[in-house]
């Protein structure tokens, strides 16, 4: 296999600062000061206790959000809005209800004023990629849970994007349906090289889809453990029952019970 | 490179059961109204009083009084409906749109909307009648005002409901603030739209006929008010029925929209 065309790009969080409006009292920063290097065509996994202001990060990166201090950039151009660079997968699929597998890939491809033929071509690509070519004309209501994240991905993945985000991408998923659908996320990864920022709840999914795991601690945000993971990709789902990720899964958990209010 | 399938299956729609329920129901439903109108004969038959004609006394006494009297007065309420309404409602889609839309235009706008929602259109009447007379003008006002206030205010809740995280998506995919509100929020307003569609014919047609009892020459209201002057039971009985009729088609055919239209909504 010759090695993929670069189509990454680094995600850099440079002394960002955002606060939200408390109830009462002065605004409370979730993120303070904070400063991250997510290198081009890796995954980073974000682990951290609810709150502690993972998803805020995402959203900053996403451009959702806008920082009041700081800059994020990818690659050489810095965020200030959302962007078809950076593609993102939502927890519940937010798929469009009232459009079709197809048409719900198409949005983003519609936005950005592709021609249709090329824009068929692409979606017909990409729903291939996922295994949804079958079901392209489909409503999402129509879909089981796992085939709507499916579409979401190839939704997100159609436009090329640099960078994907994902936030807790297969939580809402059962167990059987979570492990396909991480392989087939590493099978992707493999072919199109971007760079991942991955929230998760599912420590074994950190370990096994990132390239570096890191402890969140919060707020304010702040990197409380990051560690690199060795393994070489793609990687075998069997990984899980060696000692070695029993032993980074250990210390993660030691590091998240830390954290952990009590 | 074709990946593994999924082990769970979609749920396919079953498109043939479901259309053999769909006959099913119809039967239901014809079976409710032949046993009504069997009651209905039997208790009348059974009194035997001026005052509750025979569904077949009623066929009767229409026929009597001339299919093209009732044909219409028949018109003249359709048309009134149709321009109220239409009016009403044209009005209401692009106000409920921006007040929904616009912070600015809801805080100006809804203490106006709030307000006279609570006024019902009939009590209006009096004074449109007042002002323009009985002509036509004044009908299709306080209709067009019937449909207006509730399809505005259910757009107005369907905007300000439109799922943000569905506005996330379409914003990272590339959407501005147009494309969200063309693509995302109007699509999703549809449901509750027509939810106020259907609740703005019901008021239409209770405030033609209240506006046709008090000031008109034609209509089936007039009809009503006929029977009710000449003693005429079987006359009542005729706009009565032809009303309920109406309203019932009118209301059939926007749910068929409804269902084609809104068919992407989960269903339980």
């Amino acid at each position: 296999m010759t090695a993929p065309a670069e189509t990454a790009d680094a995600i850099t969080f440079d002394r960002v600062e955002k606060r939200f409006p408390g109830a009462r009292g002065p605004a409370r920063p979730v993120v303070l000061d904070f400063n991250l290097v997510c290198a081009a065509g890796e995954t980073t996994a974000l682990v951290g206790p609810s709150g502690c202001g993972k998803t805020t990060l995402l959203n900053l990166a996403a451009g959702l959000l806008t920082p009041d201090k700081g800059t994020i950039t990818i690659g050489p151009r810095a965020i200030n809005g959302p962007g078809p660079d950076r593609g993102v997968v939502f927890q519940h699929y937010a798929l469009f209800p009232w459009l079709s597998v197809r048409r719900n890939c198409e949005f983003g491809l519609a936005m950005v004023r592709t021609e249709r033929r090329r824009r068929r071509e692409l979606v017909e690509r990409y729903l291939a990629m996922v295994g949804l070519a079958p079901f392209a004309e489909a409503l999402p209501k129509a879909l089981s849970g796992g085939m709507k994240q499916r579409c979401a991905l190839a939704r997100a993945l159609v436009v090329g994007p640099r960078a994907l985000l994902l936030d807790e991408p297969f939580g809402a998923l059962d167990a059987i349906t979570r492990r396909h659908l991480q392989r087939e996320l590493m099978a992707i990864l493999a072919r199109e090289r971007k760079t991942v920022l991955l929230i998760t709840h599912d420590l074994d999914e950190a370990i096994l889809l990132a390239h570096r795991v890191l402890v969140l601690h919060g707020p304010p945000v702040r990197v409380a453990r990051d560690i690199a993971i060795p393994y070489p990709f793609p990687r075998n789902p069997e990984l899980r029952d060696t000692p070695a990720f029993a032993a980074t899964r250990a210390e993660l958990w030691r590091e998240l019970d830390h954290a952990a209010p009590s | 490179m074709n990946l593994s399938a999924e082990p769970d299956t979609p749920p396919l729609p079953a498109a043939e059961p479901r259309l053999a329920a769909g006959g099913r129901y119809v039967a239901i439903s014809l079976l409710s109204v032949l046993t009504g109108l069997l009651l209905w004969e039997a208790v009348a038959a059974g009194l035997r009083s001026s005052l509750l004609p025979t569904p077949a006394g009623v066929v009767h006494a229409a026929l009597g009084m001339g299919v093209g009297v009732i044909a219409r007065n028949f018109a003249a309420s359709l048309r009134r409906i149709a321009i109220g309404y239409a009016g009403g409602v044209l009005l209401a889609i692009p106000v409920g749109l921006l007040v929904g839309w616009y912070r600015g235009a809801r805080l100006a706008l809804d203490p106006w909307i709030q307000f006279l929602r609570n006024v019902p259109p009939l009590a209006l009447i009096p004074f449109v009648i007042v002002l323009f007379g009985i002509g036509e003008l004044p009908k299709y006002l306080v209709i067009g005002l019937a449909a207006f206030l509730p399809v505005t205010v259910a757009l107005i809740q369907g905007v300000i409901d439109a799922d943000h995280v569905l506005i996330d998506a379409a914003r990272v995919l590339g959407a501005n603030q147009f494309d969200v509100f063309l693509r995302v929020v109007i699509p999703g307003a549809m449901p509750v739209f027509f939810v106020g569609l259907r609740i703005a014919l019901g008021n239409c047609w209770g405030t033609l006929v209240a506006a046709e009892l008090i000031a008109s020459r034609s209509g089936l209201g007039y009809m009503i008010s006929q029977g009710e002057l000449y003693f005429n039971i079987a006359e009542i009985f005729i706009g009565i029925v032809l009303i309920g009729l109406a309203g019932l088609a009118m209301d059939r055919l926007f749910y068929l929209f409804q269902q084609r239209l809104t068919a992407w909504q989960e269903r339980r």
